[in-house]
């Protein structure tokens, strides 16, 4: 689904589908599977774009999903969350970097770049 | 503290072991009798594991002092990989590539080289090549091309140390 689609899409579906593409970014790192990896990543650019076009009331139909199961559910979410919710999502984000394997080094870089100036959430 | 960094080899595997593999076309009749199916099925999990268990004990390994992963580049082990702290990028056709611009030796120094767990090598390798929002999209390894060595080092490093190779 490209981002034209996604733009037909109610801010619940709008959630829904970020949900179902950082559970595959999340899976995708935990199996090593570079092109999933690709593809997924490129699906939320698409919906963070749509929904920050929205605006901040749309984008905090996302924050319960800060409390989801999936460690990478919550990792993409707080990502995209930092600029709304700045000290919720960094404490996501630092739970997930403390307990190890691929997501948890992609969430620690997170933080590097946070703590470097490189990333500047919006 | 760090509790679950074996689960990412393993649901490597679990995630596709199941799906079937060249074993279980051997003939129909392994495909159609389900007790063969779940006994080959479990044959291959031992033989992967027997085979990846070098690559899954090295991923269990704590993080090492650089000078640690460093002398190891000359000390060969089994479920291990030598890692470039600044990439390479040997193959790259970018211009400023930095098999290019850093062409002086550097990149193959025993600075530049250190022996990591194989499984964190392909973590790391694989976040480098992904696109990423704190970047602008672009991956992590098209933003840093370009910038200079001791930047590449020391952003190297970080990596090193947040996917557990490095203390």
């Amino acid at each position: 689904m490209k981002s034209k689609s996604f733009d037909s899409l109610s801010d619940e579906g709008l959630a829904s589908a970020f949900e179902k593409w950082a559970d595959a970014a999340g899976e995708a790192t935990l199996v090593g599977d570079r092109q999933k990896m690709r593809q997924a990543a490129y699906r939320l650019r698409d919906l963070s774009d749509v929904f920050r076009a929205r605006g901040r009331e749309a984008r905090l139909i996302l924050l319960p999903l800060l409390d989801h199961p999936k460690q990478g559910v919550r990792y993409y979410v707080a990502k995209h969350l930092l600029a709304i919710a700045p000290e919720r999502a960094r404490s996501v984000i630092e739970q997930v970097a403390a307990v190890g394997g691929p997501i948890a080094g992609a969430a620690g870089m997170t933080l590097h770049a946070l703590d470097t100036g490189i990333f500047k959430p919006d | 503290m760090r509790t679950f960094g074996f689960v990412g080899p393993f649901q490597r595997y679990f995630g596709r072991v199941f799906e079937g593999g060249p074993l279980l076309s051997v003939s129909p009749f392994l495909v159609k009798n389900a007790g063969i199916r779940a006994l080959l099925k479990v044959i291959k999990g031992i033989a992967w594991i027997a085979d990846q268990w070098d690559k899954l004990q090295t991923y269990m390994h704590p993080p090492k002092d650089l000078k640690e992963l460093q002398d190891e580049v000359d000390k060969p082990e089994a479920g291990t990989e030598v890692h470039h702290i600044v990439e390479t990028q040997y193959n790259s056709d970018a211009p400023n590539a930095n098999a290019k611009v850093f062409n002086d030796g550097r990149l193959e120094s025993r600075e530049n080289k250190v022996r990591i767990p194989y499984w964190k090598h392909r973590d790391v390798t694989a976040w480098y090549s992904t696109p990423n929002e704190e970047f602008g999209w672009q991956t992590p390894r098209e933003y840093m091309r370009g910038k200079s060595w001791e930047e590449q080092y020391s952003y190297g490093l970080s990596v090193l140390r947040k996917f557990g190779a490095l203390k």
